[in-house]
């Protein structure tokens, strides 16, 4: 028993659980307003309601929906812009400052000019969230490619490989782990950008981001508090499942 | 940048072509080749200026081509010549200074608060397994929550004035500090500890003489981040919510549907962004030069 209680790290408990339980105190006894800090009680409540969490699941399947959308299209443009910048010099002079410059503007900067070019619906959200994913896998790719050692790239050439082979035999495989990471990264990026993007523009779509918003203009703290909730939930998660695949993936490198 | 030799070249005889080329550099040149070398050299700078120009340029030339000609209407894309007209209107007008003055005087009080608690809370948490056991998984589930995810909630408990945009702000600096202090502080080598050890040093010198200086290059690497994190954050919860700043004044040229001003906002943040990357870059290479060349 005593070796159970070692062996289970207590000690990070702590701090949530005082903070429920602060947050139990101060519902029970009205420290705070109920608008702000919701009672337990009713947040079960609402999330037990059919009307509540259909709205909430609905929202969520719209927004993964964009996100599925949104990261394909900016992940495949983004490899496609990598490899180019890491396999060609004459490229990467090229577009890498031009690159390098888009990338310095802040993320939501863009999002009134995309709405502006693209208008409120879908493809405004999916264009955002495509550009949130691109930027991590450029980087990801061109760095991959670029540390890729020079004795493999060596071999290839002692094996007079051709460009495509060794592109394919090579580089990518070499590359790999590092790309991998990236896309871990811009799929968590592209989450977070799509619920964003439905928070600034707004209550007229649907998507979880959008739902919170119209529960912070009814004033229905609860549904805020349980969709950010979810929000977050499904961010953890998503965090949790990717780490698993690169060890998944590249079990063959440590062998 | 190491250079790697480019793949392209297929042939197996790289290794002979660097004596061929020594020989022909000892060769007296007279006056032709002087000047073709000369040539030569001229267009390899001006390919090294002149390259990175030539998609900027033919961007340029598209947008000029499409506003001008009205294939795009000019309210969706407004010429280059209306965006410097309106840049330097905002400038004259002192909008732009106003609003960009706001922002910045929030960004410095963000990362100041910022820098302070992460680089407390780093240290602690690099230093100190009792604190790393305490507060570590609670700090490392919350990190995986961005701000911008609970920005409804914040508005809700916050309001949307400076409290807001400070706490999202000092949030986004904390965590990327504080993870990078800690495993810096970690990596430290254990010899450098023992030494300190030995001279019986207090923990108070421990930490200002051994494990700062041995942290600090990953603490400055956390510092740049976390300034980084403090700008697009800020930039966000400003077009999100706010009464002034350069994100806000960016929503309202959006709203009166004025392109002309929102691309100036992009333009400023952008050039903002790269000062804050660019000057902390050099400032941390400035700082770390003790380290020696071969860092």
């Amino acid at each position: 028993m005593d070796r159970l209680f070692h062996h289970f790290r207590w000690r990070g408990f702590v701090l949530p659980l005082a903070f429920l339980a602060f947050w139990w105190l101060a519902t029970t006894y009205h420290w705070v307003s109920s608008s702000v800090l919701v009672p337990f009680g009713q947040l079960y409540q609402s999330a037990l309601d059919p009307e509540v969490s259909r709205s909430l699941f609905v929202g969520l399947e719209a927004s993964f929906t964009r996100l599925l959308e949104g990261s394909a299209l900016g992940i495949s443009l983004g490899l496609v812009l990598g490899v180019g910048l890491g396999l060609s010099r004459t490229f990467d002079r090229m577009i890498g400052p031009s690159f390098h410059a888009a990338r310095q503007v802040a993320i939501f900067a863009w999002i009134p000019l995309l709405t502006a070019w693209f208008g409120n619906g879908d493809i405004c959200k999916v264009v955002f969230v495509a550009l949130a994913a691109f930027y991590p896998v450029v980087m990801g790719t061109y760095e991959g490619i670029r540390s890729v050692p020079i004795q493999y790239l060596e071999v290839g050439r002692v094996l007079c490989f051709s460009r495509v082979r060794m592109l394919r035999r090579i580089i990518l495989p070499s590359a790999a782990p590092s790309i991998v990471t990236a896309l871990q990264l811009s799929l968590i990026f592209s989450w977070f950008a799509a619920i964003g993007a439905e928070y600034v523009i707004g209550k007229m779509s649907n998507g979880i981001g959008s739902v919170v918003m119209a529960a912070q203009d009814n004033l229905r703290p609860d549904i805020l508090l349980l969709g950010v909730i979810l929000i977050s939930l499904v961010g953890i998660l998503m965090n949790k499942i990717l780490r698993q695949i690169p060890r998944y993936l590249f079990r063959w490198r440590d062998a | 940048m190491q250079t790697l030799p480019t793949y392209k070249s297929q042939s197996l005889d790289i290794p002979f072509q660097l004596p061929e080329r020594r020989i022909r550099r000892a060769r007296p040149r007279i006056n032709g080749q002087v000047w073709i070398a000369g040539i030569s050299r001229i267009k390899k700078v001006a390919g090294g200026i002149a390259l990175p120009l030539v998609f900027p340029a033919l961007l340029l030339l598209f947008w000029w081509i499409a506003s001008t000609w009205a294939w795009i209407p000019e309210n969706i894309l407004p010429r280059p010549i209306t965006v410097v007209h309106t840049f330097g209107d905002l400038v004259s007008g002192g909008d732009l200074a106003t609003n960009l003055g706001a922002s910045l005087r929030r960004v410095a009080e963000g990362s100041a608060l910022g820098v302070t608690l992460g680089l407390a809370l780093g240290v602690a948490l690099g230093f100190s397994p009792t604190v790393e056991s305490w507060i570590g998984p609670s700090f490392r589930m919350i990190a995986q929550i961005p701000s911008i995810a609970l920005i409804p909630l914040l508005i809700m408990v916050l309001g949307i004035d400076d409290r807001l945009k400070l706490f999202i702000m000092v949030k986004a600096c904390v965590i990327p500090l504080a993870f990078t202090t800690a495993d810096g502080i970690r990596n430290i080598p254990a010899q450098y500890l023992e030494v300190g050890r030995v001279f019986r040093l207090s923990r108070w010198t421990l930490i200002r003489r051994i494990i700062l200086p041995g942290a600090l290059p990953s603490i400055f690497s956390g510092v740049r981040q976390g300034l980084a994190h403090v700008w697009v954050s800020l930039v966000a919860v400003e077009v999100l919510a706010s009464a002034d700043g350069i994100g806000y004044l960016m929503t309202w040229g959006r709203q009166i549907f004025q392109l002309d001003v929102v691309l100036v906002c992009v333009g400023v943040i952008g050039v903002i962004g790269f000062i804050f990357d660019f000057g902390l870059r050099k400032l941390e290479s400035g700082l770390l030069r003790w380290r020696g060349i071969g860092n």
